[in-house]
């Protein structure tokens, strides 16, 4: 078993060059602007406030719909509490959703795909059957739908989007399996016996990953868009949950004179959306083989 | 010739996906937590009522059953009543769709007219600062959520600027052109409407921009790929070579053959317009698909909501078919090899 | 910089005029030096070949000529290029496409992906006649029927209609030589034009390219790595090696007498010269990495005879035996000759 031993390491194949790997990221400034404005939109919403004593919740009718100022920096809302804390903790439930749906739906989506191309035959043709029906309804509108159903809560909407996101990583992971299955040093493994975990193991540790990795980058963003408009319908986080999208929502009656109820919680939506993509995009290109610098 | 043979293969495969759709909103209508037949009785009602309507909704026959039931209905144009409305679903769809399809339109249009320039000038310069303000531009655009960019626009351009109306399709204090189309910017013109053509056009100016704003992002991004690899192509180093001037085998050349593959995406853009317009038309009290839908979900209307779904699936399949075999006959190569 | 006109060519002006360039192209951790001193020139209707094998720089040579590479892309060590008495190094875009495809025009290794796949044959030939010449659509048709004719093609009006994937490989070729000569071309660039086609095509191809320019009085610089292709259709030669030109002479002379170590060695390698049943000559090594190009002769690494000194700094062209017979090595130049 050494030869599939060594085939299953995949730390043996992975070096990074470092000098190589600033050389590109110079030449593509919007990956590390991307990278500074995560790390700074997750220091500020899950560091900061341990720091501050600021109460998400603190209601003071006294100060209602109040412009911003020194003391509320976003105003506040209808009931005077600081919209400045409540974003801040609301990045707290919008990452946070975003992070778990893209965990839960690349998770399963990356084992499913792997499974099924390495598996094969009716496995494969089954599973990839129920992905090409999943696939056929748009997937913003069966979200919709799905979130609907299951009725109107931050989890169900979670789970509605996670749920239709795993076809894509199933379609990703099983392409890149199906090439690689066909490879020399996984056929050399398999006559030595290696069983599919072990296979599975090596080719998504090794080459399956960028891919994978860019995708997730990018539905991060996504997923904390989606989750913000489904509250944003009513059929995601419910009030007074201060999810950012729920915000908007609330703040949508009063936007056209208190501009700043609607406006900070969807700027923080924009910011953080715009991060992950630009995160997401400068990955993609410095694995695109097009992109290879001279 | 060949191409018939191709067209036979897509409308089968789009049997077999309408198919699909029809077996996922069925799974999801059975998803709903819940007894359909309690709920509508009444939490009064005695048990044996609840059995007599579960019987007649057909409830209580195997789940196979059912589905052949609901297949048939879907053959037949019968998506079910809506519990809010009290109309056929098909009929309400039917109101309603012409005033989301001038929308998307409008904002495809739109998109496509800012989208392409900006993905040329991304794709011939690149790197150079222009590709990297029109990326952070098209990135903006995708991840600007939607709802949220039409409420500012409304606030900046209805509320401080007064330029544009604040929501609706038309001026409400004139008479909508009759409905030939449904379009009213195609209706009012038919009819030689001036003043409702304006007003139609103001009314839809701000729906448009904010749908297809994301979207802007989407295109440049497709055209700009696309460009990529055309401009490294060998014909392009001929037509340079023959003394053909950039411009001339930028626009000439690379555009068009890009221009082929980019069809396909406007397939997909079609689809993120159709959602998009749920969260727009909501900002913007748009009469439209994606209003009735918001409102149904915010009833509880479940028959409305699936209906939507299986008519915009539809309609999303639709535009993808047309969208392929308009490649297929743009693309010389892919119409002799068949 | 002026342009001069075809009636003032002296018979050995020199259409093209590569003095000492040295280009480099800047990668990560440096630079790669694709040229070194290349010094080349072709004359009024002459055919000259460049040989050597891939990486040597012989194709980014034809590529500069006609300013193709992206003036961004690479820096200028060294040298000059004159174009038809142009300086194609600083001439601005619109003087260098007035030359290109009319005057001065270039034919590329692979026929398949030259030409746009979407439009049909004669529209792009066409299209490219108008950029030059002040003709009708009429007339432009006409002149490219007449230019296909020239290249043996049959039913020229039938071919134009087609699309490039519709014709074979040597058609298209065929085609895109007579695309070339439509501009009635003082200089035509051909970067191994037959590489990628079929033996028996290749021979017709290169024929009837030398016939044609022979009765144009065109000259033609022809890029190839096949000795053979050299022997039989060229005039005077280059033999290139890591982005150096190691010897230079006509091709009688360098064929039958070669003086560098290198040729010699790409001579002896041949099939044709190997006696039957033995394993052929390949030359020991590889080519060096250009990033850190040698100090000394670009070759001393491979070549068996060379000396201490052949490490230490580059060789100076030695003429050998006949008139522009030159070859860049320390060994001719230890036996006393110099230029």
């Amino acid at each position: 078993m050494a030869a599939v031993e060594s085939l299953s390491n995949p730390r043996a194949r992975l070096r990074l060059d470092w000098g190589y790997l600033a050389y590109r990221l110079r030449r593509s400034p919007l990956t590390v602007v991307g990278l500074l404005m995560i790390v700074g939109v997750l220091l500020a919403v899950f560091i900061v406030p341990l720091f501050l004593s600021i109460n998400p919740d603190k209601i003071d009718l006294a100060a209602r719909l109040a412009a911003p100022s020194w003391q509320h920096w976003f105003g506040t809302d209808e009931v005077g509490r600081d919209i400045f804390t409540r974003v801040l903790y609301g990045g707290r439930i919008s990452i946070g959703v975003g992070f778990f749906v893209v965990f839960v739906s690349a998770g399963s989506g990356v084992i499913i795909g792997a499974l099924a191309g390495v598996i094969g035959r009716w496995v494969d043709t089954v599973v990839m059957r129920i992905m090409d029906v999943i696939m056929s309804v748009p997937s913003l509108v069966l979200t919709l739908a799905l979130a609907a159903a299951l009725g109107p809560s931050l989890w169900n909407a979670m789970l509605a989007i996670a749920l239709v996101r795993i076809p894509a990583y199933v379609r990703l992971v099983r392409g890149q399996t199906l090439t690689l299955r066909e490879s020399g040093y996984v056929k050399a493994a398999r006559v030595f016996g290696a069983n599919p975990w072990q296979l599975m193991r090596w080719h998504i540790a090794a080459n399956a990953l960028p891919p994978i990795i860019v995708q997730a980058t990018l539905d991060v963003g996504n997923a904390i868009l989606m989750a913000s408009a489904l509250s944003f319908i009513g059929l995601g986080a419910q009030p007074p949950t201060a999810e950012w999208g729920a915000m908007v929502a609330t703040g949508r009656n009063y936007i056209l004179d208190q501009w700043w109820y609607s406006g900070f919680p969807g700027a923080a939506i924009l910011f953080t959306a715009v991060a992950f993509n630009f995160l997401g995009d400068g990955l993609r290109d410095l694995i695109d083989p097009k992109q290879k610098v001279r | 010739m060949a191409f018939l043979n191709i067209v036979r293969r897509r409308l089968g495969f789009l049997v077999l996906v309408v198919f699909g759709v029809s077996v996922v909103t069925f799974v999801i209508s059975h998803m709903i937590p819940g007894d359909p037949a309690r709920l509508i009785a009444g939490p009064h009602a005695s048990n044996a009522v609840v059995a007599n309507i579960r019987h007649q909704l057909g409830l209580d026959l195997p789940l196979w059953q059912q589905y052949l039931h609901y297949a048939n209905d879907l053959l037949h144009g019968n998506l079910g009543v809506s519990i809010r409305t009290g109309r056929p679903v098909a009929q309400d769809i039917a109101t309603f769709l012409p005033a989301t399809l001038e929308l998307v339109v409008v904002a495809l249009l739109f998109a496509v007219l800012a989208g392409v320039p900006l993905g040329v000038a991304s794709a011939v310069w690149r790197d150079r600062p222009i590709d990297h303000v029109s990326r952070a531009l098209a990135v903006t655009g995708i991840s600007a959520p939607a709802f949220w960019l039409g409420l500012i626009l409304i606030a900046v351009f209805y509320g401080q600027l007064g330029w544009f109306p604040g929501g609706g399709r038309i001026s409400s204090i004139l008479v909508p052109p009759p409905r030939i189309t449904g379009f009213y910017l195609v209706d009012s013109l038919l009819e030689g409407n001036w003043a409702d053509f304006v007003s139609s056009a103001r009314h839809i100016a701000l729906p448009a921009i904010t749908l297809g704003f994301v979207n802007i992002g989407i295109i440049a991004r497709q055209i700009r790929s696309a460009m990529l690899d055309q401009l490294q192509e060998d014909y392009v180093r001929t037509a340079r070579a023959s003394g053909l001037s950039r411009a001339r085998v930028i626009l000439g050349h690379a555009l068009p053959n890009a221009l082929i593959p980019s069809v396909t995406v406007l397939g997909l853009t079609f689809g993120d317009l159709l959602y998009g317009a749920v969260l727009t038309e909501t900002i913007f009290a748009w009469p439209g698909m994606g209003d009735y839908v918001v409102a149904s979900i915010q009833a509880l209307d479940f028959p409305a909501v699936m209906g939507f779904t299986i008519v915009v699936s539809f309609a999303y399949v639709l535009v993808n078919l047309a969208v392929d075999l308009a490649y297929l006959a743009l693309d010389p190569r892919i119409t002799e090899v068949g | 910089m002026t342009v001069m006109g075809r009636t003032a060519e002296v018979a050995d002006e020199a259409l093209l005029d590569i003095r000492e360039l040295s280009i480099e192209f800047p990668v990560y951790g440096g630079a790669v030096r694709a040229l070194d001193g290349v010094s080349l020139e072709v004359r009024r209707g002459e055919i000259v070949g460049v040989v050597g094998e891939s990486g040597c720089g012989k194709s980014v040579t034809s590529l500069l000529a006609l300013g193709l590479l992206p003036r961004d892309g690479f820096r200028v060590r060294a040298g000059a290029i004159g174009l038809l008495g142009t300086d194609v190094l600083t001439a601005s875009e619109r003087e260098l496409g007035e030359l290109r495809g009319s005057r001065a025009a270039m034919i590329f290794q692979e026929p398949l992906t030259a030409l746009n796949p979407t439009r049909r044959v004669g529209a792009q030939m066409i299209e490219v006649i108008r950029r030059h010449q002040p003709l009708g659509k009429a007339a432009a048709r006409d002149l490219a029927v007449r230019a296909l004719g020239e290249m043996r093609i049959a039913d020229a009006a039938e071919v134009m209609r087609c699309y490039p994937f519709e014709l074979s490989g040597g058609m298209r070729q065929r085609v895109l030589i007579a695309l070339a000569f439509s501009g009635d071309p003082a200089i035509l660039i051909a970067d191994e034009p037959t590489t990628a086609l079929d033996v028996t095509v290749q021979r017709q191809v290169l024929t009837l390219l030398r016939e044609r320019a022979r009765r144009s009085h065109t000259a033609v610089m022809l890029i190839t790595h096949d000795m053979g292709v050299v022997s039989q259709y060229t005039d005077r030669v280059y033999v290139m090696y890591a982005g150096r030109v190691v010897e230079a002479g006509s091709t009688r002379d360098v064929l039958s007498a070669p003086a560098h170590p290198y040729t010699r060695a790409l001579l002896n390698g041949l099939p044709e010269g190997a006696p039957p049943k033995a394993p052929l000559r390949a030359i020991p090594g590889s080519v060096p990495d250009l990033r850190a190009p040698p100090a000394g002769c670009a070759f001393a690494p491979r070549c068996e005879h060379a000396a201490a000194r052949c490490g230490e700094r580059p060789p100076m062209f030695t003429r050998t035996g006949a008139a522009g017979h030159t070859a860049a090595c320390w060994l001719e130049h230890m036996e006393g000759k110099s230029v």
